[in-house]
């Protein structure tokens, strides 16, 4: 039984930090990045409009990912499971989606007392998540799902 | 079955890291630009005619990256409403001049009721990365200028009667009526003007009773333009003999 566990949970893990939390941070980080590069660039004070705390998301969703994963390893409840999964993945999608502004990141900053708006459009890097991580995963996930139930339903 | 699912998850994976890693590469290359200051926008010439019912302003652009900016077009941004040049595309090195024209109800609604003027720029980073920069210092493009233009003295019993002549440049094509404060020493007189669109008014200021003393020291003489309860302009003339 505990091998069932540690192997649900270190797949649970391995899952959400492989498709969840490594593009989110990098997405995330590619912002914090612009944001560094115009504080360094303009030489200013700048006002963060959005404080990221992406932390207490990923830490939550890893936990979920273990629980999950230990789910997907018991023979009862592997379908239950890969659904939870299904709906965590595009939850954790939409969360993130919501937190990033959607992808624009808008900024005020002052430059020898003139104010400016800057504003950098990485949508696309939302929509290359979406279409490359996601949604591969959900139909992964389904077809999985389909072989399971095929399998249970021929015995 | 479980395969190609797994097919599909590689596939995607492997062309989202490839995006990132792209994307990356871009948005390293436009920091550094920003950082080395390469994209500049310059308001150059401000066309005023009295009789046309726009204003056009000339704003040359100038890149010198390496990379392509597409779709660069200058905007000027009133609140909500947001004006756009043509788009043209910037090379290396290359600085192209890029019009806008602004209705004069935008400029009335600016003026009159202290609407937020941005000039700025936005374009599409090698057509990859969309961009937008807005910079609130178009009033200082478009300020009214006052400018000193004669100080008469008239002496009169060990005092002097000074009257300074002032010209008030309105780079509008509009009629600008505001009250102009103009104060020196213990005096100071509120004087309704009207500014000519698109011109030069000449206005005489009353005559100051100085004392000999004062003026051989330096009197500060110190105009305000106030235009619908904002000070639009400001000017402090010295008068010394």
């Amino acid at each position: 039984m505990w091998k069932h566990i540690t192997k649900g949970v270190l797949k649970g893990l391995g899952s959400s930090i492989i498709s969840i939390v490594i593009p989110l941070w990098l997405i995330s980080s590619i912002g914090s990045y612009f944001e560094r590069a115009l504080y360094e660039g303009f030489q200013t004070q700048y006002v963060f409009t959005v404080e990221y705390n992406l932390e207490a998301y990923f830490a939550l969703i890893i936990f979920l990912s273990a629980i999950i994963g230990v789910l997907e390893e018991s023979n009862e409840w592997r379908i239950l499971g890969k659904s939870l999964r299904l709906g965590l993945f595009v939850i954790s999608f939409l969360l993130i989606y919501t937190i990033l502004d959607g992808g624009v990141f808008s900024r005020t900053v002052v430059v020898n007392n003139i104010v400016a708006e800057i504003t950098i459009d990485l949508r696309l890097i939302l929509y290359a998540y979406g279409f490359f991580i996601v949604l591969p995963t959900v139909i992964a996930t389904l077809i999985d799902m389909f072989s399971i139930t095929s399998k249970a339903l021929e015995k | 079955m479980k395969n190609i699912g797994a097919l599909i998850k590689f596939l995607g994976y492997t062309l989202a890291l490839l995006v990132f890693v792209a994307l990356l590469i871009e948005i390293y290359s436009m920091t550094t630009d920003l950082n080395q200051e390469n994209f500049k926008a310059i308001v150059t010439n401000v066309k005023c005619s009295p009789k046309s019912k726009d204003l056009e302003l000339n704003v040359e652009v100038s890149y010198n990256g390496q990379r392509i900016l597409k779709d660069f077009r200058v905007f000027l941004k009133l609140e909500n409403i947001v004006l756009k040049s043509n788009s043209t595309s910037l090379e290396h090195n290359e600085t192209v001049i890029l019009s806008i024209e602004v209705p004069i109800e935008y400029l009335r609604k600016a003026v009159y009721e202290n609407t937020s003027l941005f000039l700025g720029f936005e374009f599409s980073y090698d057509g990859v990365v969309p961009l937008k920069i807005a910079f609130r210092d178009l009033e200082s493009v478009l300020k009214f200028e006052i400018e000193s233009l004669k100080v008469s003295y008239f002496i009169y019993d060990s005092k002097y009667n000074v009257t300074v002549r002032i010209a008030i440049v309105n780079p509008l094509p509009l009629e600008i009526h505001g009250k102009l404060v103009f104060t020196v020493l213990n005096y100071s007189k509120t004087l309704d003007t009207t500014l000519v669109p698109c011109g030069t008014t000449i206005i005489n200021l009353p005559t100051v009773e100085i004392s000999k003393e004062q003026l051989e020291k330096g009197v500060e003489c110190s105009l305000n333009l106030v235009v619908n309860g904002k000070v639009a302009s400001s000017r402090t003339i010295s008068i010394k003999t």
